[in-house]
């Protein structure tokens, strides 16, 4: 790590933001650049929004009984209904998506025909993320609370984060969220405990990262923090809370980097899904507007506050 | 090979001993009053203590300090089934305090210390975040001053805990003083049949 000299910076965006960023010299720095709220109304999500991912500058959402495709503009690309409400999305490498609903898992070709559906009661629960390593595929079941591992055929494999010595994630909020670090390693949110956990594939707990604190912001507060976890392209974790809610950014090495966005969302909100694009922006669901709301790092790559309604 | 109950067998469990635990209440009242006229009610979406939306408030004591009864005739009640059993509870702890060498908050949130906390199931001898706790409230030492219902609000806990009026010891006035000071018109008075 380089020396750090910590500085204070107030971002002050007209109506909008407000990130009280405490970084050193040599940290990224996040300022809210909008809000998308083109994802509700009729043609958009009228009671939830749960689940978001990113892939190829197309923002992919799900909740009510539908999924929208939106570009990062904000602008709606197309949208399909699901056969029950999504409670997130995951977009495979060959264009395939992905939605985790309770007790199933619907795929999608990428113009949203339905190819095929994963039905298993007792391993699909409840469906909160889904992740692609190599040929296998990992799914939470926040019911079961831990990982499932099935292959690219939907053939399952084991369990991860439950067995000998590990009796499962501590999720009182129903919701158990991660992402993969690469083909091996899992990053896994264990709000419960208050960490973020790292395991492999193949089920081995080999560390973890955070901790309980309400005065300080590099833990995480409450009963059960964080909710929903992302990476940066840089690798970084990106973690949310609620209650308040939040947008905590750590080094992979657990490394405290910035906290921002309290202001940015209705405080009610709790298990606000994230996602990062290639550039390092920020996806955040406010669980409560039903809207997205852009983090981006360093300067802002929008105007302040430009929240867009569907053309 | 997984000891844990399913989340269905506990919110089985508990559902059961809700309803059993709601039904003593209202045959006490029954016995004691041989009535069925009414009786006063709190309804938890009005009380500002637990309407979910409202954050960033005062806690109401008022239930706790009006009443006519020295020890007010409002209890706090935990639904086991909705209780998340969470490593730090913030109705038991006082998050604000600090934090010990444990990791945990060093001082208890309820006034009265009515709240007791259990490890239950398998106890993890290495790793206490490793485990599910219990959070039992002592209705002899609960004066339902709402803090423990206000922390448990969501989004911060689960909205397990409630005030709740106890009917085998509320006498019944019929201009409740509580009714009368409720900021919130919370305390309601219901036909019992
Ligand atoms: S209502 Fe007040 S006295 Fe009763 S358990 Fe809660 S904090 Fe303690
Ligand atoms: S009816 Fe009387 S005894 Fe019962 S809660 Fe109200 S004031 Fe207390
Ligand atoms: S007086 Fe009304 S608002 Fe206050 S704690 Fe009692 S029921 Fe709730």
């Amino acid at each position: 790590m380089n020396g750090v000299r910590a500085t204070i910076a107030i971002v002050v965006v007209t109506n909008c933001v407000t990130t009280l960023v405490q970084a050193g010299d040599d940290a990224v720095t996040y300022r809210n650049v909008r809000s998308i709220t083109t994802c509700k109304g009729p043609r958009g999500f009228t009671h939830a929004m749960r689940g978001i991912a990113v892939q190829n500058d197309l923002l992919y959402v799900v909740g009510d009984q539908k999924l929208l495709v939106l570009r990062t503009n904000s602008t709606l690309a197309r949208s399909w209904p699901t056969e029950h409400p999504g409670n997130c999305v995951a977009v495979h490498p060959d264009g395939r998506v992905f939605v985790g609903e309770e007790g199933q898992i619907e795929i999608f070709s990428p113009d949203g025909k339905r190819s095929s559906v994963w039905r298993d009661a007792e391993r699909l629960d409840f469906v909160t993320a889904i992740g692609f390593a190599g040929d296998a595929v990992i799914v939470a079941d926040a019911d079961g609370r831990c990982l499932r591992r099935y292959t690219a055929d939907g053939e399952y494999v084991r369990d991860i984060g439950k067995g000998k010595r590990l009796r499962g994630f501590m999720l009182p909020n129903r919701y158990l969220d991660f992402f993969m670090e690469d083909e091996k390693i899992i990053r896994v949110a264990d709000p419960g405990r208050h960490r973020i956990s790292r395991y492999t594939i193949d089920g081995e707990r080999l560390d973890h990262v955070g901790h309980f604190a309400t005065k300080s912001e590099r833990g995480f507060p409450g009963c059960c923090n964080p909710t929903n976890i992302a990476r940066t392209p840089a690798g970084d974790i990106v973690a949310v809370q609620k209650a308040p809610p939040m947008v905590k950014v750590f080094g992979c090495d657990g490394e405290f980097r910035t906290a921002f966005g309290g202001k940015s969302f209705d405080p009610n909100c709790k298990n606000s899904d994230a996602a990062v694009d290639r550039a390092g922006n920020i996806y955040v669901i406010d669980t409560v507007r039903l809207e997205i709301v852009v983090f981006g790092p360093e300067q802002p790559h929008g105007t302040a506050n430009d929240s867009e309604q569907m053309p | 090979m997984n000891e844990e109950p399913t989340r269905r067998d506990v919110l089985g469990h508990a559902a059961r001993g809700a309803a059993l635990l709601g039904m003593g209440g209202l045959i006490g009242y029954l016995i004691k009053h041989g009535s069925v006229e009414g009786a006063w009610r709190i309804n938890v979406d009005q009380c500002v203590n637990s309407r979910l939306g409202a954050l960033g408030v005062d806690v109401c004591d008022k239930c706790a300090t009006t009443c006519v009864l020295a020890l007010s005739a409002v209890r706090a009640v935990n639904d086991h089934a909705a209780c998340g059993r969470c490593y730090i509870c913030p109705a038991y702890f006082d998050v604000n305090s600090a934090i010990n060498e444990e990791g945990l908050p060093s001082a208890k949130l309820c006034p009265r210390d009515a709240i007791e906390r259990f490890e239950i199931g398998w106890v993890d001898p290495d790793d206490p975040a490793n485990n599910y706790y219990e959070y039992v409230i002592d209705e002899v030492k609960c004066n339902g001053c709402g803090r423990c219902v206000m922390a448990c609000k969501e989004p911060a806990g689960l909205s397990s805990i409630r005030l709740e009026v106890r009917h085998d010891l509320c006498l019944d006035c019929n201009r409740c003083s509580i009714a009368q000071v409720c900021p919130d018109d919370a305390y309601i008075r219901e036909p019992t049949t």
